[in-house]
């Protein structure tokens, strides 16, 4: 499990995180293929999505520590390797995080987006980090992870494609503003991996 | 063929780079507009706000 470890860390170890519009960083690639396609696999065929609908969104997930995971994707919910990236965050961003973790995976079909929002909640998880994995989408497909300066959604600071396998992981606040397009093709998997501060030093 | 081989999956030479540049304006009007917060009765309910719906509850 070391190994796998070490695999699925090594691409968000020593990540620069950004300061400005909020502490972010954002990594090319952090699960290596094989993992990768394993995941995409089972996410596809086997796992328990459910369908939330309320009367003001609809949206598939499931918590992965709920689920019965094939043993090509047991690694995700090891003890040692979320240790392991509990710590790889904490040095990212100078924090120290509890021991729990939350793991939600969520599934965007065609004409679903994610409006504008920060995430923040007080009392609440402070840090986030954003997996991708999907059968690559085009930019026609949309589905885009916005990140803005402000609440106002004309205010972008960046824009980045869905490429499957990479990751976003920011501190969550007042002002982390970030949303998800319209989906217009294909399915945009995302692991959704949350920490909760208990000591950070740095006023986000 | 293995169950693997079935199926397609992103290679390198599919990944464009991570950050896109928007520079046609209706192309950008059309974004900030899917990603606008709506309120109201009119509300889409597919516009999903994680502000006041977290998935991870």
């Amino acid at each position: 499990m070391v190994a796998v470890a070490q695999r699925v860390g090594i691409a968000i170890d020593g990540v620069s995180v950004v300061a400005a519009p909020f502490a972010h960083f954002a990594v090319e690639r952090c699960l290596a293929p094989e993992l990768e396609i394993d995941l995409i696999a089972w996410l596809e065929d086997d796992a328990p999505w459910r369908l939330v609908e309320t009367d003001f969104y609809e949206q598939y997930e499931f918590s992965a520590f709920d689920a019965e995971l094939p043993a090509s994707c047991a690694w995700l919910v090891d003890k040692d390797l979320l240790a392991g990236l509990r710590e790889t965050m904490e040095r990212a961003f100078g924090c120290e995080f509890e021991d729990r973790i939350t793991l939600v995976a969520h599934k965007l079909l065609p004409g679903q987006r994610i409006a504008i929002h920060n995430d923040y909640l007080a009392g609440e998880e402070t840090h986030r980090l954003t997996v991708q994995l999907n059968h690559g989408l085009s930019d026609a497909d949309g589905g885009f992870f916005m990140l803005f300066n402000s609440s106002d959604p004309a205010d972008i600071y960046q824009v980045l494609r869905p490429v499957s396998a990479s990751a976003v992981g920011f501190a969550i606040g007042a002002n982390s503003y970030h949303a998800v397009s319209q989906l217009h093709g294909g399915t945009r998997y995302t692991l959704v991996i949350s920490f909760y501060a208990t000591d950070c030093g740095i006023e986000y | 063929m293995t169950y693997r081989d079935q199926r397609r999956f992103p290679t390198e030479a599919d990944i464009a780079p991570r950050s896109l540049e928007v520079t046609h304006c209706v192309a950008l009007a059309r974004l900030i507009e899917e990603v606008r917060l709506a309120t109201g009765p009119e509300a889409d309910i597919t516009a999903y706000n994680r502000t006041y719906h977290r998935h991870n509850r």
